[in-house]
């Protein structure tokens, strides 16, 4: 009896900490796959192109971001749209 | 029991027949035994324990481990129970019976050495039992190690995976993933120019999280190397330190000339520690940096600051 005991207890424990949720996260739609994805114009159904600019639709002129871009990473002072 | 009023009569008795004693040798045997019973529960947990940590710790693919971690502060919190009730006996089954005999009965000599003899006894096995918690404590927390290159393999493979399996949303032709970015990235597309979102898995978002612990984790032997030498300064001193007292009433002058020959050379030792563990130091960050660049290049330019950040700051 005596030796079984700290084992069961651990079982209890493991059972316990594999059932508790946490919160503000869901494992299982923490851990999302690559993918790649395309938007086009809210406004008018225009396509984003790279020579238009991030900013702004090139076709009619919609703000998509409402700032100015700035030198990051990957995105340039060159992706503002010109307007 | 100790009543005040017995003082006299305690002072008076000069044997080592004081009626405390009994109360001592039980109190002690009892504190030992407790102390034996619940060292071999302490070991029965970690045994099992561990075991089970491991396991938590190396299965689940891809999650935070969360469970790891809530069943290990469980057994932390155990642990500790344990620790807290070792102490609080020992506080107020050897401690306070010690103080409260002291005062009471204000034993001398003989009586006085048993008394001492007693808190020193307990205090050791006390000690036996804190060096036994630190070894069960620290396997525990040996299950919490993460090697880091498996993180970065599992990263490696996904991205030779999926660097040509992607296609432009709007055109359809080959949008190639040119290396691993760990933020979203607008790729444009070869032909029809459409900025397609590319947004990498979770898994390879975290790169830019574990990056730092992988490469101290490529560049262990170095800080190794590096902490070795920096525990020298204070072990050559403590070696010196009762050799210059030795000197103090030295009259013979051969001695004399020993010691301090042996002094010097210790000295010695010490001054190529002190000049030697901030170059260690560099020598570490340096290949911590260089490793750190390579697993995430897109970063080089602010590593490179930070590298002469802490370069500045290392005191020569």
């Amino acid at each position: 009896m005596d030796e079984k005991k700290p084992l069961s207890f651990i079982e209890k424990m493991k059972l316990k900490a594999q059932s508790q949720k946490s919160y503000g996260i869901d494992e299982s739609f923490a851990f999302k796959e690559a993918k790649l994805d395309a938007e086009n114009c809210p406004n008018c159904g225009a396509g984003r192109a790279k020579q238009d600019g991030l900013t702004h639709c090139g076709y009619c002129g919609h703000e998509f971001i409402a700032i100015t871009l700035t030198d990051g990473l990957f995105l340039k002072k060159e992706d503002n749209s010109q307007h | 029991m100790f009543g005040l009023f017995n003082k006299k009569d305690a002072d008076n008795n000069t044997s080592v027949s004081a009626e405390w004693l009994a109360q001592i040798h039980e109190n002690q045997q009892r504190f030992f035994d407790f102390l034996d019973k619940i060292e071999v529960r302490m070991q029965e947990l970690t045994d099992a324990a561990i075991p089970e940590l491991t396991e938590m710790r190396n299965n689940t693919e891809e999650s935070f481990k969360m469970d790891f971690h809530r069943m290990k502060s469980g057994i932390d919190g155990q642990m500790e129970n344990i620790r807290k009730k070792v102490y609080d006996v020992h506080d107020d089954k050897i401690l306070d019976l010690y103080h409260e005999i002291k005062h009471n009965y204000s034993p001398k000599d003989k009586e006085r050495d048993l008394l001492d003899t007693f808190r020193t006894d307990c205090r050791n096995r006390y000690n036996i039992f804190e060096e036994k918690y630190q070894v069960c404590s620290n396997a525990i927390n040996a299950t919490d190690y993460e090697d880091y290159e498996i993180a970065y393999q599992k990263v490696l493979d996904e991205y030779a995976a999926i660097k040509d399996k992607f296609n432009c949303k709007q055109c359809g032709s080959p949008i190639s993933i040119e290396k691993i970015f760990f933020i979203n990235v607008h790729l444009n597309c070869s032909a029809c120019q459409t900025q397609n979102t590319f947004e990498p898995s979770t898994q390879a978002r975290m790169v830019q999280h574990f990056a730092q612990d992988l490469a101290q984790q490529r560049a262990a032997d170095l800080y190794e190397k590096y902490q070795k030498e920096d525990e020298k300064e204070r072990f050559h001193y403590h070696e010196m330190h009762p050799l210059k007292l030795s000197l103090n009433f030295e009259k013979d002058s051969k001695i004399k000339a020993e010691v301090e020959a042996k002094i010097a050379d210790l000295e010695a030792k010490r001054q190529e520690s002190i000049k030697n563990t901030p170059l260690f130091r560099k020598e570490y960050l340096h290949k911590k940096f260089a490793e750190w660049k390579k697993i995430i290049p897109d970063l080089a330019d602010h590593l490179e600051t930070r590298l002469q950040n802490e370069l500045a700051n290392i005191e020569e």
